[in-house]
């Protein structure tokens, strides 16, 4: 199955948003001095991935897409498993996100494109889920 | 009658020493009366500072100079406070800039508490808030207290 969902805007707060699991609440995350360096934090089945800035930001979620991103600042990959067909993002009390990404093994890769670089013309993570 | 008198006196000693200890521990103007001065809320928020003491601190600090000590959950108002907030302090290299009140609470914006905080505090912090407030919804007033 390859997918994309249209970006959706969310307001970041703390320098993180999480990928979750379907009704479910967002785990308290440790950012350990080793997390921050990686670039991601990761409790009960929920990733937080870093965002460099406290501001409006795009999410673009994609489902084994062959699509490359040529300009980004930084990207993270690390392996999710989803135990329900569903997801959720969120920032800290911002809106809630959701995908229907289907139950199975996944490597997110996340990567960071600022502003100058989006087309978008605002902070945007680009999330890939390639199926395992 | 002077047994009387005497009884008189130890209640009265025993009145005054209870009341000076009171005072001294601040048993009266805190807790209770503080409450109900203060505000209506709905929820409490014990903050954990053994866990987050550089966050702990900086709320402490900022409401013991005047900052609400009750947050008014107002998601959509958050990016333009924060904007506001933040306007005037810039960010720092290895730092996070915490705000309070929170940019997400009806009090915060201009003129809000800002300081430099290490990231592994801050962002525990906001992650440790989030989890406990995501589902309260917009209205939703808060007391902060520091455990």
């Amino acid at each position: 199955m390859i997918k994309s969902w249209k970006p959706q805007e969310l307001s970041i707060s703390y320098h993180q948003f999480t990928v979750f699991q379907k009704d479910s609440t967002p785990p308290v995350m440790d950012w350990t001095d080793e997390a921050i360096e990686k670039g991601y934090a990761a409790a009960d089945g929920a990733i937080s991935f870093e965002a460099q800035r406290n501001t409006k930001a795009f999410i673009l979620f994609r489902l084994n897409s062959s699509e490359t991103v040529n300009s980004y600042e930084k990207k993270v990959t690390v392996p999710f498993h989803v135990t329900e067909n569903g997801i959720h993002i969120e920032s800290i009390m911002s809106k809630r996100l959701s995908f229907d990404l289907p139950k199975g093994d996944y490597q997110l890769t996340c990567w960071t494109v600022p502003a100058e670089m989006s087309d978008l013309h605002a902070d945007t993570y680009i999330i890939d889920a390639v199926s395992v | 009658m002077t047994t009387d008198i005497i009884k008189t006196i130890l209640l009265v000693i025993v009145i005054i020493a209870a009341a000076a200890v009171g005072l001294i521990k601040g048993d009266f103007f805190s807790a209770d009366q503080k409450t109900s001065q203060t505000k209506e809320y709905d929820e409490t928020m014990a903050f954990p500072s053994d866990r987050y003491p550089e966050t702990a601190k900086h709320i402490k600090d900022a409401i013991n100079e005047g900052h609400s000590e009750v947050c008014t959950i107002d998601r959509d108002g958050a990016e333009e406070r924060r904007e506001q907030s933040l306007k005037d302090v810039p960010s720092k290299k290895g730092y996070d800039r915490d705000e309070w009140p929170m940019a997400m609470c009806k009090e915060g914006g201009e003129g809000a508490s800002v300081e430099y905080i290490s990231p592994a505090d801050n962002r525990g912090a906001g992650s440790w808030v989030g989890h406990r407030l995501t589902d309260y919804p917009d209205g939703t007033k808060v007391l902060f207290t520091i455990q």
